[in-house]
């Protein structure tokens, strides 16, 4: 009884928060209905309209299922249910009543929820009635995301429930909840800006890096916002239906969600009331809060510091003078913590002197941890645990992919044997281990030994292994549909259309087979020689408007004479002689 | 009855409660005062439960407070500055309360009421005044039926008919059902006309705490004139505790603590012409027990 009169005050008192997103999400639902019924479908054919269709519902529901989004809709529900704890007067007033503190806590944490979820459910079920209205048959997807969101918001919600409850202030319940769900992120960043600064080999800060890192996992909006992405099927059979495997691991987040309501709870029983309007609720949390706040904000100001000082990389402080800037700023940033604690800039009196050395010792090891390669990938052992190499270099045209074991071992040998050289740092070996994870290393280069270890490698490769390696899947070069070949004015043949016949294209691929293996082309850069440029279709990569891209990869003739180059012209000239292509002069 | 022990309360290094102990009957009306930042509203927020104690007890009927909803239950608050809902009006809140009190009374809500002609229970409170958001809290309290019943200023900002309204319910409930109150205040004079237990805090410790019919037979003021005009009363008796001596002539104005008999016997030891007693406020009470303690009007010459 007591509960649901909480309850049901909280959702008298708050329901003009549903306001705005029943707003939104009814601008969201008439969209979609206006997109749907388009009157373009008396123009386009059936399959079309439907494309359009399914683009149309997919880009709404992944909208409304992104985790950057349904993190930033939770934190506000959090926030004003709880919002007494940081008023004096009402969190007093609420005090006095005969519950208890567990009853209170659930009663607000469900309205809240409520709060947060039923507008939201609504705009699910909106979308699913009108997609299944027009026949989009997209139920599978539809359904995958709402658990996905469902997930996402429980998650989210109960995160900024714990930090409501923790700190005794809006701006500092929002700031904690932004660090806890943007860590990795920072850590990840900072530890590439400062590897970058210390000059420390094998360490990258790229979006990959981040999604992927060890650390992400700290970070649940950027952990599942990489899950977000992939939970579409990409095939292209199974386009628009759910991708149940990559959505199964996200049920894994219901034990943090849960381990925050418990933690949320556990710290409302225990919270002073008098702590309203302070930083941090509880006194144990303070030496917590000077330490990270001086942490997290030395190393922020350090970078900001290098980034306005230092101009280009002649200009690259030294370690010394990094490691001095950092204690500065993280000096700087622990007397900050204790104004923000106490209210007052005088602070000196009563200054906790071992808690600040203690967090510049902390801040210290960061840029000491990192020099020291602690922050490094290390090159695989092997292998095992690696899905695909892929390598860079300055003389060959494209990125190549090697997929095979004994072709990434090959190369994780001569990488190894690459380290000990320091001449430059010109090819980029990049590992897409199992994990998600991808470990990029920058190394020097010998352009010719570089040259000779691939080639040695398409020795030892088949037909199949080498379209892999050559084109990154052996499918591609069925759906050649165009070929390129420089002719005698100096400009170049562009063929853009397929008419080989099935023997022809084999006899084709067969020849392109053998000039590799012979080397008579090849997929060296070299501007001595003549190229061939082949457009294929990538059936796995769909565009925005559901067709396969075209792709094109260069390959380089160094024996005019050899059947492939031979076929190459061939089939330009009998595309100019039936008028199909076209001839650019450059 | 409630009763504290040893109750410490500290904030931030800053001790509020110094092992304070206070005793309330069952069925009067204990007023607690006290020079600001006494301790009294910490006082009373530990004896609700807003506050834990970081040592000591309180109890109300042998019960625990803090995280007890059934003693809570028996209990009603109504603070120096409260608090209500923003969207709230009257009869939203009694609604509210109906539905956390079992006891709480919607009929003897309304009949209250006519005792507030100026409230409007369809107004929202928030854009009430401050006095009628007071009156407001006390209806709401008084509503609940409450066996105990703390108050914290709770006249402050009420016109003089009002405040007679509520000491008149107030006692009323007392004498009909044995209400227990606290409450702190700063207005003695009021104080003096409805309480029967007083408290004097200083530095969040209870400097006193007698019915106010023994504290005011406790501290006496003496008008006395001695036959000898060089007797000093002060000087001449060591087993009179004297807490302020004034002088006009041969008569001595003395406040004198002890009891009546003990004062008399030493005062008629040194031959005196006059000895008479004259009433002591409690405000005047208040004033001399704290000046024992430094805590007094200082004189300032510009």
């Amino acid at each position: 009884m007591k509960s649901k009169t909480l309850f049901f005050k909280d959702i008298k008192q708050f329901w003009p928060f549903w306001i705005f997103p029943l707003f939104a999400y009814g601008f969201l639902l008439l969209s979609l209905n206006t997109s749907l019924s388009s009157p373009l479908k008396h123009y386009l054919g059936k399959e079309d309209v439907l494309y359009e269709q399914q683009a149309a519902t997919d880009s709404l529901a992944h909208l409304v299922s992104n985790p950057l989004i349904l993190a930033t809709l939770a934190l506000p529900f959090a926030l004003i249910v709880f919002s007494y704890l940081n008023k004096t007067k009402h969190a007093y007033m609420m005090a006095t009543f005969p519950i208890s503190r567990t009853k209170m806590f659930f009663s607000h944490y469900l309205s809240g929820l409520t709060l947060l979820m039923v507008p939201y459910l609504l705009l699910q079920g909106g979308i699913f009635l009108i997609a299944n209205h027009y026949k989009v048959g997209m139920n599978s997807l539809l359904l995958g995301l709402l658990i996905f969101s469902v997930i996402n918001l429980f998650l989210y919600y109960n995160l900024a429930v714990a930090t409501a409850v923790f700190s005794g202030g809006y701006i500092m319940s929002s700031v904690i909840y932004l660090v806890l769900q943007l860590l990795a992120g920072f850590i990840y960043y900072c530890t590439g800006l400062y590897g970058e600064i210390l000059s420390v080999v094998g360490i990258r800060c790229t979006t990959d890096n981040i999604f992927y890192s060890k650390f992400s996992s700290l970070s649940p909006v950027i952990k599942l916002y990489i899950t977000h992405s992939m939970l579409e099927a990409n095939e292209i059979e199974t386009a628009y239906a759910c991708n149940w495997d990559k959505l199964t691991p996200c049920l894994w987040y219901l034990i943090p969600a849960f381990l925050l309501i418990f933690l949320g709870w556990q710290m409302y029983k225990k919270r002073p009331l008098e702590t309203a309007k302070e930083f941090v609720a509880f006194s144990w949390a303070k030496p917590l809060f000077r330490v990270i706040f001086s942490f997290c904000g030395g190393i922020l100001l350090t970078i900001v510091f290098i980034t306005i000082t230092v101009n280009g990389e002649d200009d690259s402080p030294s370690a010394a003078y990094l490691y001095i800037i950092t204690a500065f700023f993280g000096v700087l940033c622990f007397i900050l913590s204790e104004i923000l604690l106490k209210k007052t800039i005088r602070v000196f009196q009563n200054f906790p002197w071992k808690q600040g050395i203690v967090a510049v010792v902390l801040l210290l090891l960061f840029p000491i941890s990192i020099s020291q390669g602690l922050f490094s990938y290390k090159v695989p052992k092997n292998a095992n645990n690696i899905v695909y190499l892929r390598i860079q270099a300055n003389n060959i045209s494209d990125t190549i992919t090697i997929k095979n074991a004994d072709g990434i071992q090959s190369f994780i040998d001569y990488q190894k044997g690459l380290e000990n050289s320091q001449s430059g740092d010109d090819i980029s070996f990049q590992y897409i281990m199992k994990s998600g994870e991808t470990r990029t290393f920058t190394l020097p280069n010998n352009e010719k030994e570089f040259q000779q270890v691939l080639e040695d490698y398409i020795d030892t490769c088949d037909q199949t292994m080498l379209e892999t390696l050559v084109f990154q899947n052996p499918l591609k070069l069925k759906y050649l549909s165009g070929i390129s070949i420089p002719d005698e004015n100096g400009g170049y043949c562009d063929c853009s259309s397929n008419i080989l016949s099935e023997e022809e294209f084999e006899l084709y691929r067969e020849s392109l087979y053998q000039a590799l293996k012979d080397k008579k082309v090849s997929i060296f850069a070299d501007e001595s020689l003549s190229w061939v440029c082949l457009d294929f279709l990538d059936l796995t990569t769909l565009t925005n408007h559901n067709e396969p891209l075209l792709y094109s990869r260069y390959l380089y003739i160094r024996d005019e004479d050899c059947e492939f180059a031979r076929l190459s012209r061939e089939y330009c000239e009998r595309m100019q002689e039936i008028d199909e292509g076209e001839i650019i002069y450059d | 009855m409630i009763i504290g022990k040893e109750i410490c309360k500290s904030f931030n290094g800053f001790l509020a409660l110094d092992h304070t102990n206070f005793h309330v009957p069952k069925g009067s009306v204990y007023g607690l005062v006290g020079p600001n930042g006494a301790g009294k509203s910490t006082l009373l927020r530990v004896v609700t439960g807003i506050f834990q104690a970081d040592s000591g007890s309180v109890t109300i009927n042998e019960q625990g407070v803090y995280e007890n909803p059934k003693t809570k239950e028996t209990l009603a608050f109504i603070p120096d500055d409260v608090f209500y809902f923003n969207t709230a009006n009257l009869m939203d809140m009694a609604k509210y309360y109906q539905g956390l009190y079992q006891n709480f009374n919607m009929e003897q809500f309304k009949k209250m009421m006519d005792c507030f002609p100026e409230l409007d229970s369809k107004k929202l409170i928030r854009k009430m005044s401050k006095g009628m958001q007071k009156q407001s809290a006390f209806l709401l309290a008084m509503a609940c039926q409450p066996e105990v019943l703390i108050l914290d200023e709770p006249v402050d900002g009420l016109d003089p008919v009002m405040r007679k309204q509520i000491w008149s319910l107030l006692l009323t409930a007392v004498s009909e059902k044995q209400m227990t109150v606290m409450v702190s205040s700063h207005n003695l004079r009021e104080l003096e006309d409805v309480c029967d237990h007083v408290g004097i805090m200083n530095h969040g410790k209870l400097l006193i705490e007698q019915s106010l019919s023994d504290m005011q037979e406790n501290i006496l003021k003496v008008q006395v004139a001695f036959a000898d005009p060089n007797t000093d009363p002060v000087l001449s008796s060591d087993s009179l505790q004297v807490l302020k001596k004034t002088s006009t002539g041969r008569v001595h104005t003395l406040i004198v603590k002890g009891p009546r008999a003990d004062i008399v016997e030493s005062l008629e030891a040194q031959n005196t012409l006059l000895l008479e007693f004259l009433p002591l406020s409690l405000e005047e009470i208040f004033i001399y027990e704290l000046g024992g303690v430094n805590y007094e009007v200082k004189d300032f010459i510009f």
